[in-house]
């Protein structure tokens, strides 16, 4: 319901007030925010105390009281008054509001009451101007990121500490009226409501007495208002006594023969408490509709009040029952915002407008809400409880069979209602089924638009799932059009038509609405089909997200100033930048173009921008770029941002900054300097002048990059060349913000002729998401896990979709080597002719070395000889060696005498990388070659790691003295170092101890020595290395090194932060067989000592790094458990990264991870790690397969709150869930909807 | 298997930008080398290398430059991976490296006055992407610190790898001349 209200009235508040207030409700931008003035984001209630007569409230002293107490006996929190429909609970909260300037919001004045955005900015709105908070809010504007639940805790927390400083002891108290009319998002209170408080600071709610899901932290209160209580019945008793003694009802009591203390004490009895019943009955005796001698005979409580009287309208209204007067009702209450009586008309097909004229000018008047609109008036019902009634959603219990026969009938027709309301907009865009055509144009607007902002609405309440999904999934080709950008190769209609008009909240809504209706489908024969459908949301949602809008704001003046947009479009543009620096950029870039009030605007949104940018030194900058740009304008708020900089340095650098623009209207030129970059300058001219340079750099440093621009290999190219050329150099910048800016810069320089096409191209790319990898990334993922589930074929076409003829192969390849000997060998002879055809030879080289296992069929044929000789001598050789690792015994030594021939016939790097690697394996009979390899290497910086790899490889082999010699002749001290250390760990495990003591003496670092003596049975030794050490974060490593050393196979690279063990090690690093420990050492336990180590670091982000590794130590040693406990007691952040790592370690654990993961405050973070979980759980039978729906469903709603990369990044990871759910098509569902969404958002 | 990949390989002395590693990393930049090496002016000089899949996720890294260092006096950077890595030498002639892990930068320096000036001198550092950094100076290691850090991420847009310059603007920039830099990645 929108309530418009003009005028200069003003709602205390606080001790302040809001003057002036005009209400707009409507349009608001979900995701990129919009830039509402404080008095356009407040909702008015004065039409809404107009209806509910505040003049004659009366009582609730108890209530009052109760409030009351709840504030001086707590010192923050909520406080719930609980009822039934019907209560007055409205009114009390209108009431209390106004009597005592609380700052209110009423769920029914939302326009749309799921949209948590507009409450959060009412509610942000009024706290700024109540506590004149105005550097939340510059320029009187709310930021972009006010529709944000953490926007709305921040004011919260700054209104409480402005209160202590001026007015401590006054208590905030925000009033929210209906909770339980608006749907709480996941993991979110109703209308994001924080579970927790700053001091000093309440929230009074009201709700019915249904379950809402409030997670507080708060202390909290609920009071129930019951009908029959004697403090209730007592008020409603003083209220009868005002109103029957009213005029107009005296003279009507007076001619019924009733005295007044009759009438009242029969009503009194009658109402049972209920007030809303009280408003129709005593609407009828002003009207003589029903005498007070009736009342009695009428049935007690509001279900039965409907029923009697809507069953009585209809016995007394048989002829126009059916056609107009079901009809209208029915409408009435499906319809979701008061409607004008010609659309009412329409919607319900009333064949006589006069007697719709009538009925709700009058006997249905105490019905309806009536909001005055101009000249006409719009009509909605008064108390949702109608609505509910005429749904069928009543307590039929209270019900006699007649009533619940008539109520069937009344939510049947409802239903219709709804299909009908529906039905009318598909029909007049074209029908579903042909595409919407009509949706492109104005008629998409019809009806003011009602029909784009609840088609939806009435779709999920008409049951007709099949026609909403299919609505949102609705695809238009991309045609011929006059838009600014386009870059999709289609689009998503339904999106398309909310983007052009600005509504991507009401989008956002709908998205959320059709994903809520999947939800729904319980675990069973449906199941399949709606994580297919909320997989397909979930991508929707983040691709929205994603959508970059990341224009230069050089691009957008070179646009302007070359026609290509209006200066309107280039400031649409401009705003949709998510990210603030570079909004605020634009904004401030733009406003020398603008005038009037469309650039004092532009200034404020700016305003907003340069205060939402996190950084202090990016904000200080960006506000010196507006400060210019706006010419003098805004110094105040400007001066405010600059006040309140943290860093002392910023803070001082910026206000100087501003008062020189102040005086000059510009900062004075700095000198020259010898280097174009000193750290925190002096002079704020100096300041502004690197900060603007800094900016510029990035794309300077890119344009070294293009064609001709600097001496790199590409050097020489035609500088006059075609913009297309320059659009395809420019592709070695991958991110779409970057290649935009290099494609603006390099139009700067362009011929005439070229300048508009690349200034196009810059555009489009400016306006994609840009994760094109990932999705690569997570097409390949779902093709092997569709292959490991046994659906080849599916796995294959799944495979197919993948645009990128690298991650092509890839795919493929990991298909092959998943599939059965029937299917392996086709699939892989695809991937090979894929790989044949990529241009790029190191690309078809690594693809070959990784997946040589699955080339033997081809090497055999003959079809790999072909793809092998067109490789360069250095890959050519890597692939042999590769092979080698996959062949038969009697081959190995023969392919991989061969690899080592090739390399070694190679010069440069490329050779000697791979000598590298195959003398590092090596077969004995082929060590003396692999020294000739490695002494044949030019460079001796390549010799010299060739040769610590061969050292380490001899050490393996026992090969003491060979790898003595092959060490010796290594000059570099790190790879000296590093050979030893191999050569000592190598012997010492190998039983070599003496040999390897002597070795590790030499060794310079503490943790490598420890390593060895532990290895060698010196545990003492090895300890008293770590005891030794005094730096704690040296002690750590060094005592993880001595658990390394306790597992059965030593040190590996490539373990992780030096976890030692694996799964199954047992616990602790106890001396191994052969420990020639003594005493104390040999009970030692190194990873306990290391956890008890961490307790000295003091440093925090030492500290964090130690302790992950503390913990991969703990799980890979068999104590995942405690891994999972040392882990809880890390930051957030690093609490999320360090579950992730211990995933794959966490066995049995991962039931005690599940809840630290649950705990993560970052929703995506938190999704991420859940998915990561997913495996585990599935695989240890924790979850049953409900259980595996709901994890998918939470782990899917909290990726959608990221980016479209969070989740896909997360998607191989859900994959077993998926599987368990849906079997193969599980995976391939996903596939689906990753290429949808890809193709309308690429 | 060798644990390093090289990744960066430029030998300025040949004239070229060009990578020798084969993974075609190759320098770009507004000054050209010569057979004495890159001339680097300490104001501007910089030669960059745009991020590549070869640069993504280094894991740990080796790099090594062979330098002539005119003047110190100011940070002279030697390699500088954008969010990644630091390679300098400090205003006092210390050798410093430096890893961008877990959200935050870990630094080894050397005494002060180990990077020769007036010379060709061979500068290393290593970190072994789990628990050792190194410093090297013409062979010999002149620094080494154990600490668990982690694995180091990748080299970021726009900047890239940066030889001779601070990545983000013409600072830090190294005043002398390079023949050759080399960077190695971790494996896996």
């Amino acid at each position: 319901m929108t309530v418009h209200a003009e005028g200069d009235g003003s709602i205390a508040l606080g001790g302040d007030a809001i003057d002036s207030i005009f209400v707009t409700g409507g349009v608001n931008q979900f995701f990129v925010g919009r830039y509402e003035r404080l008095a356009e984001a407040y909702l008015s209630p004065r039409a809404l105390y107009r209806e509910l007569r505040l003049e004659e409230f009366t009582g609730r002293a108890w209530l009052v009281r109760a409030v009351d107490d709840f504030l001086a006996a707590n010192e923050r929190g909520y406080l719930l008054i609980e009822a039934e429909a019907g209560m007055g609970k409205t009114a009390f909260m209108a009431w209390i509001a106004r009597e005592r300037g609380y700052v209110h919001h009423f769920v029914r004045l939302m326009p749309d009451a799921d949209d948590v955005g507009l409450a959060l900015r009412n509610l942000s709105a009024q706290l700024i101007r109540a506590w004149d908070l105005g550097a939340m809010a510059a320029g009187g504007v709310l930021p972009a990121n006010a529709s944000r639940p953490d926007f709305f805790a921040d004011v919260l927390y700054e209104a409480a500490d402005r209160r202590d400083a001026t007015r401590p002891g006054e208590p905030i108290v925000l009033v929210v009226d209906g909770l339980n009319e608006t749907a709480a998002l996941p993991f979110q209170n109703p209308l994001a409501l924080p579970s927790e408080l700053p001091s000093g600071v309440y929230v009074l709610a009201t709700q019915r007495t249904t379950h809402i899901p409030l997670v507080l932290e708060a202390p909290r209160r609920v009071l129930r208002i019951r009908p029959r209580s004697p403090d209730n019945l007592a008020d409603v008793r003083a209220y009868l006594e005002r109103r029957v003694g009213a005029p107009d009802l005296a003279a009507r009591v007076a001619a019924s023969g009733a005295t007044h203390a009759e009438v009242v004490d029969r009503l009194t009895a009658w109402s049972g408490g209920v007030w809303l019943v009280l408003r129709y009955v005593l609407a009828e005796l002003r009207t003589g509709a029903r005498t007070p001698r009736e009342v009695s005979s009428l049935p007690v409580g509001l279900w039965q009040y409907y029923a009697r009287f809507w069953r009585d309208w209809q016995r007394s209204h048989e002829t126009t029952w059916p056609t107009v007067d079901l009809p209208l009702l029915v409408t009435l209450t499906a319809a979701q915002e008061p409607l004008a009586l010609d659309l009412l008309c329409e919607l319900s097909r009333c064949p006589e407008p006069g007697r719709a004229a009538e009925l709700v000018g009058d006997a249905w008047r105490p019905f309806l809400q009536i909001v005055e609109d101009g000249t006409r008036e719009r009509y909605a019902a008064f108390h949702d409880s109608l609505g509910e009634f005429t749904a069928g959603l009543v307590d039929a219990s209270a019900l006699s069979s007649a009533e619940r026969f008539f109520v069937g009938r009344l939510s049947g027709a409802q239903r219709e209602a709804h299909l009908r309301i529906a039905g009318r907009y598909l029909a007049a865009w074209g029908d579903l089924d042909q595409g919407l055509p009509s949706l492109r144009g104005d008629a998409a607007s019809m009806d003011d638009g009602y029909g784009l902002r609840h088609l939806v609405h009435h779709l999920v309440q008409a049951s007709q799932d099949a026609v909403l999904h299919g609505l949102m999934e609705l695809e238009w080709p991309r045609g011929d059009t006059d838009e600014v950008a386009s870059v999709s190769p289609a689009a998503n209609a339904w999106y398309e038509a909310h983007r052009t008009r600005r509504e991507f909240a009401g989008y956002a809504l709908d998205v959320q609405r059709a994903w809520s209706r999947a939800e729904q489908v319980p675990y069973g024969p449906g199941a399949p089909r709606a994580v297919a459908l909320e997989l397909r949301y979930a991508l929707i949602e983040a691709s929205v997200n994603s959508v970059a809008g990341n224009v230069p704001s050089a691009l957008l003046l070179l646009l302007a100033d070359h026609g290509m947009v209006t200066t309107a479009q280039a400031l649409e543009l401009a705003r949709e930048t998510p990210d603030a620096r570079t909004r605020a950029e634009a904004l401030s870039t733009l406003l020398p173009r603008l005038a009037g009030e469309v650039r004092a605007r532009a200034a404020r949104e700016a305003m907003a921008a340069v205060q939402l940018v996190p950084d202090g030194y990016w904000r200080a900058g960006e506000l010196f770029r507006l400060a210019v740009a706006a010419g003098g304008d805004h110094l105040g708020d400007l001066r405010r941002v600059a006040d309140a900089m943290r860093k002392p340095y910023e803070r001082d650098i910026s206000q100087r900054g501003l008062e020189v623009i102040a005086r000059f209207g510009a900062l004075v030129p700095a000198p020259p300097r010898e280097t174009s970059h000193t750290f925190d300058p002096v002079d704020p001219a100096e300041f502004a002048e690197q900060y603007l340079q800094r900016t510029r750099h990035g794309v300077a440093t890119l344009l070294l990059g293009l064609p001709g621009a600097g001496t790199g290999a590409e050097a020489g190219a035609d500088p006059g060349e075609g913009a297309g050329r320059r659009v395809a150099a420019s592709r070695f910048v991958r991110a779409p913000r970057w290649r935009a800016e290099l494609l603006t810069e390099a139009a700067r320089t362009a011929p005439d002729g070229s300048l508009e096409d690349l200034l196009r191209a810059a555009l489009d790319i400016s306006l994609q998401v840009g994760d094109r990898d990932i999705l690569n990334a997570t097409l390949r993922s779902v093709a092997v896990h569709l292959a490991e589930t046994g659906a080849a074929d599916t796995a294959v076409a799944c495979a197919e979709r993948i645009p990128d003829a690298a991650w092509l192969a890839s795919a493929l390849f990991g298909v092959a080597g998943r599939s059965d000997e029937s299917t392996a060998p086709g699939v892989a002879g695809r991937a090979l002719a894929v790989t044949a055809g990529i241009d790029d030879a190191v690309t078809r080289g690594r693809l070959l070395r990784d997946n040589a296992a699955h080339l033997a069929p081809m090497a055999a044929d003959g079809s790999l000889a072909p793809v092998l000789a067109a490789l360069p001598g250095d890959w050519h050789a890597a692939v042999l060696g590769a092979l080698a690792g996959h062949a038969d015994p009697e081959d190995r030594m023969r392919l991989h005498a061969e690899a080592l021939e090739a390399a070694v016939a190679c010069s440069g790097d490329g050779g000697a990388r791979v000598v590298a690697d195959l003398v590092a394996a090596a077969p004995p009979g082929l060590l003396p070659a692999a020294r000739r390899a490695v002494a044949a290497v030019a460079d001796t910086e390549q010799r010299a790691g060739a040769a610590a790899a061969l050292a380490a490889r001899l050490g393996g082999l026992g090969l003491a003295d060979e790898a003595g010699e092959v060490t010796g002749t290594i000059h570099d001290p790190y790879w000296a170092m590093r050979a030893a250390f191999g050569v000592a760990a190598a012997l010492a495990g190998g039983g070599q101890a003496e040999r390897a003591l002597r070795i590790a003496a030499r060794l310079p670092a503490g943790h490598w020595r420890a390593e060895v003596l532990a290895l060698a049975g010196r545990r003492d030794a090895a300890f008293a290395v770590a005891d030794a050490t005094p730096d704690p974060r040296e002690r750590i490593a060094v005592l993880l090194r001595i658990a390394t050393a306790a597992r059965p196979h030593g040190y590996r690279h490539g373990d992780e932060q030096g976890a030692p063990g694996g799964a199954g090690d047992g616990a602790g690093d106890g001396a191994r067989d052969g420990d020639h420990g003594s005493g104390d050492a040999g009970r030692r336990d190194a990873v306990t000592e290391a956890r008890a180590v961490l307790a000295e670091i003091t440093d925090p982000a030492d500290l964090a790094q130690a302790t992950l590794a503390v913990a991969l130590a703990q799980a890979t040693g068999g104590r995942a458990a405690e891994a999972v406990a040392l882990v809880r007691t890390l930051p957030d952040v690093d609490r999320a990264i360090a579950l992730t790592r211990l995933t794959p370690h966490l066995g049995d654990a991962v039931a005690d991870a599940l809840p630290v993961a649950r705990e993560l405050r970052d929703p995506v973070s938190r999704g991420r790690v859940l998915a990561g979980l997913t495996g585990p759980l599935v695989a240890s039978g924790t979850l049953d397969a409900q259980d595996v729906q709901e994890h998918v469903r939470t782990v899917l709603r909290l990726l959608a709150t990221g980016t479209r990369a969070d989740l896909l990044e997360a998607m191989p990871a859900l994959m077993p869930a998926l599987v368990e759910l849906a079997g193969p098509q599980g995976p391939a569902d996903l596939a689906a909807a990753v290429t949808a969404a890809y193709r309308w958002w690429p | 298997m060798n644990e390093f990949e090289l990744v960066v390989h430029h030998d300025y002395t040949s004239g070229s930008l060009a990578d020798l590693s084969g993974h075609g990393n190759h320098g770009h930049s507004a000054t050209a080398p010569a057979a004495g090496g890159m001339p680097f002016d300490g104001r501007r000089t910089h030669v960059v290398v745009f991020p590549s899949s070869s640069l993504e996720e280094l894991g740990g890294l080796r790099a090594r430059a062979r330098v002539w260092a005119d003047t110190l006096g100011d940070r002279r950077t030697l390699l500088e991976g954008y969010l990644a890595f630091s390679f300098s030498v400090s205003p006092d002639g210390a050798l410093a490296g430096s890893v961008y892990a877990g959200l935050q930068w870990h630094e080894i320096t050397t005494a002060p006055g180990t990077v020769p000036t007036g010379r060709w001198a061979d500068l290393g550092f290593v970190y072994d992407g789990r628990d050792t950094m190194a410093l090297s100076v013409d062979g010999a290691l002149v620094a080494v610190r154990q600490g668990n850090l982690g694995r180091v991420g990748g080299v970021e847009w726009p900047y890239g790898l940066n030889v001779g310059a601070w990545p983000d603007d013409n600072a830090r920039v190294f005043s002398g001349r390079m023949a050759e830099v080399w960077l190695w990645r971790l494996r896996g």
